[in-house]
C-alpha cells in the first residue's frame, strides 16, 4: 500500500563546520517518498553533526536543506511536524515511567493514545516494563523505549543516529522490518551507522569523506 | 496553553520524583536563616532589624541553588532538543521551567517565610510584607535565573559563571525586596517598593522567555 505522499528532502552542497574547518566534503542528495539513505563514515567524520544540521538544531553549515522545496530553518514549524530524531541522547527522563515518557512526547504532537504505546512496547518485547521507571532499564531496553516512538508518533521523516547501537540481533531485525514498513507506506529515513545494514530495502549509501586530508597534520611534527 | 500546562506538569513531576532536589533549597533557606540568631545575637530588637536582609539573601541564594535541577539534566539527556524538535518554542520551554521552578521552590519559601519572621521577632505587618515581597520577587529571580541557565548549559563549571552572570541582575530585586520589609517594620509606606517589584516581575516575564530561548538555541548548537 503506497500512501499518497509527495514529500521530498533535498540536501544541496552541504558542508558542516567545526571550529572553522569543514568536517567533510560537501554532499548533495535527494530523498523522495519511500527512500532511505545511510550516512557512513569513520568516527569523528561528522555523521552526528550532519544529522543535527538536518534537524536544524545546529546552524554550523553551509549549503541548503530543503523540505518540500522550503528552506527548513525558515519553515521550521511545518518541518518539525513531520520529523522524528532519535540521537545518542535519547531524551528520556530516568525518573519517569516508560509510559509517561512516551505519552508525553506523543501528546506534544498527536492525540494521546495509550493503546498505541502499549502495542509498540509489546512489539519491542518490553511490554512488561510499561510502568517501570526508565532509569531502571538497561541501555538496550532504553534504546528500545526511544525507538518505540517511531510507532507512537506517525511522522514522515525518521532521522536516526546509530539506531543499531545497544540493540541485540532480534531488536536489529525488528528495526529493519519497521523501517521497511515505513518506507512502503511512503516514509523517508536518514540514518547513520558505520556498519553495513542489509535488511532495509533500497537503502542508499553515502560515505562522508574527510575534507581535511590535504591539510598537513600538526601532530607529530617537530 | 494546554501545551504549556502539560510542560509545567511534567517539569514538576520530574523534580518531585527526586526529593533531594526540591527539598534542598527549602532546607537551605530554613537552616541558614535559623542559624543567624545563634551566630549573631539573640537580642530580639537587633534580630528584627537584621531579619529583612537575612530572609531575602537566603531566599535569593536558595533560588540560585534550585536552578540547576531544571535545566542541566534535561540538556544532558537530550530532552531539551527533543522538545524543540517536537515544535515546542524555546520561549514556552523557558516559561514552563521558570513557572515550575517557582511553584516547587519559590512558593514554599513564601509560605515558610512568616515562620522565620516569627523566629526573628518581626511584627505581623513586616511579616505580611515579607511574604508579599517574596511573592512578587521570587518569580522574577526564577525567570532571570533561567536566562543564566540557558547561557551556561553544557559548560564545565557552569555554576560559577551562572552566579557571576545572574547575581548582578538579582540585585535590584534584593534591594527593593528588603527595603519594602524594612519600611514595613518601621511603619513606613511600603507600596512603592512593592510596585517596583511588580514592575520588575512583569518586565522579566515579558523579556526572559525570548532571551532564554535565544540563549538555549546557542547552547544546543
Amino acid at each position: 500500500m503506497i500512501k499518497e505522499s509527495s514529500n521530498s528532502l533535498k540536501v544541496e552542497n552541504l558542508s558542516v563546520f567545526r571550529s572553522e574547518l569543514p568536517l567533510f566534503e560537501a554532499i548533495s542528495f535527494e530523498l523522495n517518498a519511500g527512500d532511505a539513505i545511510q550516512i557512513g563514515g569513520t568516527n569523528g567524520s561528522g555523521k552526528t553533526s550532519f544529522l543535527r544540521c538536518l534537524c536544524d538544531l545546529s546552524r554550523r553549515y553551509e549549503g541548503n536543506i530543503w523540505w518540500n522545496n522550503d528552506d527548513i530553518s525558515e519553515h521550521a514549524e511545518s518541518y518539525y511536524a513531520q520529523i522524528l530524531y532519535i540521537g545518542h541522547s535519547l531524551g528520556l527522563k530516568p525518573k519517569l515511567t516508560v509510559q509517561q515518557n512516551l505519552s508525553f512526547y506523543q501528546e506534544l504532537r498527536f492525540d494521546k493514545n495509550e493503546l498505541v504505546i502499549e502495542k509498540a512496547l509489546n512489539q519491542l518485547k518490553i511490554g512488561a516494563y510499561f510502568d517501570e521507571m526508565v532509569g531502571n532499564l538497561s541501555a538496550g531496553q532504553k534504546r528500545r523505549v526511544a525507538l518505540a516512538r517511531i510507532l507512537c508518533e506517525p511522522v514522515d521523516l525518521w532521522i536516526l543516529d546509530e539506531p543499531m547501537v545497544a540493540l541485540d540481533r532480534e531488536g536489529q531485525s525488528w528495526l529493519e522490518n519497521a523501517c521497511n514498513r515505513h518506507l512502503d507506506s511512503g516514509g523517508m529515513i536518514v540514518l547513520t551507522s558505520h556498519q553495513a545494514i542489509e535488511g532495509i530495502n533500497g537503502l542508499k549509501m553515502l560515505e562522508l569523506q574527510d575534507a581535511n586530508l590535504d591539510i598537513p597534520q600538526l601532530v607529530g611534527e617537530n | 496553553m494546554s501545551q504549556l500546562s502539560s510542560l509545567i506538569k511534567r517539569e514538576i513531576s520530574v523534580v518531585l520524583k527526586s526529593q533531594s532536589e526540591f527539598v534542598y533549597p527549602l532546607a537551605f533557606f530554613v537552616i541558614v536563616t535559623s542559624l543567624f540568631p545563634l551566630a549573631v545575637t539573640p537580642d530580639p530588637v537587633q534580630l528584627a532589624f537584621l531579619a529583612p536582609g537575612i530572609i531575602w539573601v537566603a531566599a535569593l541564594l536558595s533560588i540560585l541553588l534550585s536552578l540547576n535541577s531544571f535545566y542541566q539534566a534535561d540538556f544532558e539527556e537530550g530532552g531539551l532538543e527533543q522538545l524543540l524538535l517536537a515544535g515546542v518554542s524555546g520561549a514556552n520551554i523557558v516559561i514552563a521551567k521558570s513557572v515550575a521552578n517557582w511553584i516547587v521552590t519559590g512558593l514554599p519559601l513564601v509560605i515558610v517565610a512568616p515562620l522565620i519572621g516569627v523566629l526573628f521577632n518581626m511584627d505581623w505587618q513586616a511579616n505580611w510584607v515579607a511574604m508579599l515581597s517574596l511573592f512578587l520577587g521570587t518569580p522574577t529571580l526564577c525567570f532571570i535565573g533561567s536566562i543564566g541557565m540557558c547561557l551556561t548549559l553544557g559548560l564545565r563549571n557552569g555554576g560559577v559563571l551562572l552566579t557571576l552572570l545572574v547575581l548582578p541582575l538579582f540585585i535590584p530585586v534584593l534591594i527593593f525586596g528588603t527595603s519594602a520589609v524594612q519600611a514595613a517594620s518601621t511603619a513606613l509606606n511600603y507600596n512603592g517598593q512593592l510596585a517596583i517589584l511588580g514592575a520588575l516581575l512583569i518586565l522579566t516575564i515579558m523579556l526572559a522567555p525570548f532571551a532564554g530561548s535565544a540563549a538555549m538555541k546557542i547552547s544546543i548548537d
